[in-house]
């Protein structure tokens, strides 16, 4: 289905765009649709392309050497991701981005976005604020793994996770689909840990997990383990 | 839909949006609430009770801090 222009005002870098513009963006764009687990790049390929998630769901990881994987983001509809290439030349994708569930996204090569920032002064500056925005997550990500513990950590990710993803039910709980597995990578600890934790606050009623799905039941009681609140 | 003034079922992150000012109150009443990632989910009700505040004192000074938009502190 053809991507309306007007729709891509949803996406942060592009809220102070032009409708002419909003129109090249799609003009010059092109339409990926992936299935479930298939990757729109790979971590180390050239940065060629801007991705913005029409639809759908994504996630960027890294693999290190070893083989070890590391969750970084979680991506929703309306997000940029793999702008590097925009902004710096010759840049490579530091992730990869693999499709969650079947998910369409909007590639824009880079060298026109990187044109078009020549002469749209609030695409740099928005582009900029999306970047800073990254560090800071990435800061604090990395203050957490040197300094908390692995509890706070898993209750900051669980956090961060519902901020983009959650859904709120009529009995007031918030409901969110992700994959222990992903929880484990975001917040630097193992896939036992996380179902440990995750156990551990079932049992003191704070959340329902599932295989694939948690349900909060007390998101105040997470926020206090997250930012370990007094009781 | 903007409110004329906060309403006990709006969410945080409405009330903050539509009245920035507000932020000093959250903080006052020593609330996580500005900065919080459930920002958008949780309601002013359920933030009183899950915070244990006087929600009439607590919505009070909400609205008082919605008349003052230049307002950076808040006496509780």
């Amino acid at each position: 289905m053809p991507i309306e222009p007007m729709n891509l005002r949803r996406v942060s870098v592009f809220q102070n765009a032009t409708d002419e513009d909003l129109r090249l963006f799609v003009q010059n764009g092109v339409e990926r649709s992936l299935e479930e687990g298939e990757f729109f790049f790979f971590q180390g390929d050239p940065a060629a392309y801007a991705y913005i998630l029409v639809s759908g769901r994504a996630k960027l990881l890294q693999t290190n050497p070893a083989g070890q994987q590391v969750n970084l983001r979680t991506i929703s509809e309306w997000q940029v991701f793999g702008a590097l290439g925009a902004v710096r030349e010759n840049a490579t994708y530091p992730a990869s981005a693999q499709a969650l569930e079947q998910s369409t996204a909007l590639a824009i090569k880079s060298d026109y976005l990187h044109e078009m920032m020549q002469t749209r002064p609030y695409l740099s500056f928005d582009l900029m604020k999306l970047m800073t925005g990254y560090i800071q997550e990435m800061q604090e990500r990395y203050r957490e793994l040197a300094t908390e513990k692995v509890e706070r950590r898993i209750a900051r990710a669980l956090l961060r996770l519902t901020e983009k993803m959650g859904v709120k039910t009529e009995d007031g709980y918030i409901e969110l689909s992700f994959t222990r597995q992903d929880l484990a990578e975001m917040s630097g600890t193992t896939l036992y840990t996380v179902s440990r934790v995750l156990s551990e606050w079932e049992r003191h009623g704070l959340v329902e997990a599932g295989r694939e799905r948690v349900t909060i039941r007390n998101p105040h009681g997470i926020v206090q383990i997250a930012e370990e609140l007094e009781k | 839909m903007d409110q004329l003034q906060p309403q006990l079922y709006q969410s945080v992150q409405e009330v903050l949006n539509q009245w920035p000012q507000t932020a000093s109150v959250f903080q006052a009443f020593k609330t996580a609430c500005t900065g919080c990632y459930l920002a958008r989910f949780c309601t002013l009700k359920e933030v009183a009770g899950s915070y244990d505040l006087q929600f009439d004192s607590f919505l009070e000074k909400l609205i008082e801090a919605t008349q003052n938009p230049n307002n950076q502190r808040s006496d509780i």
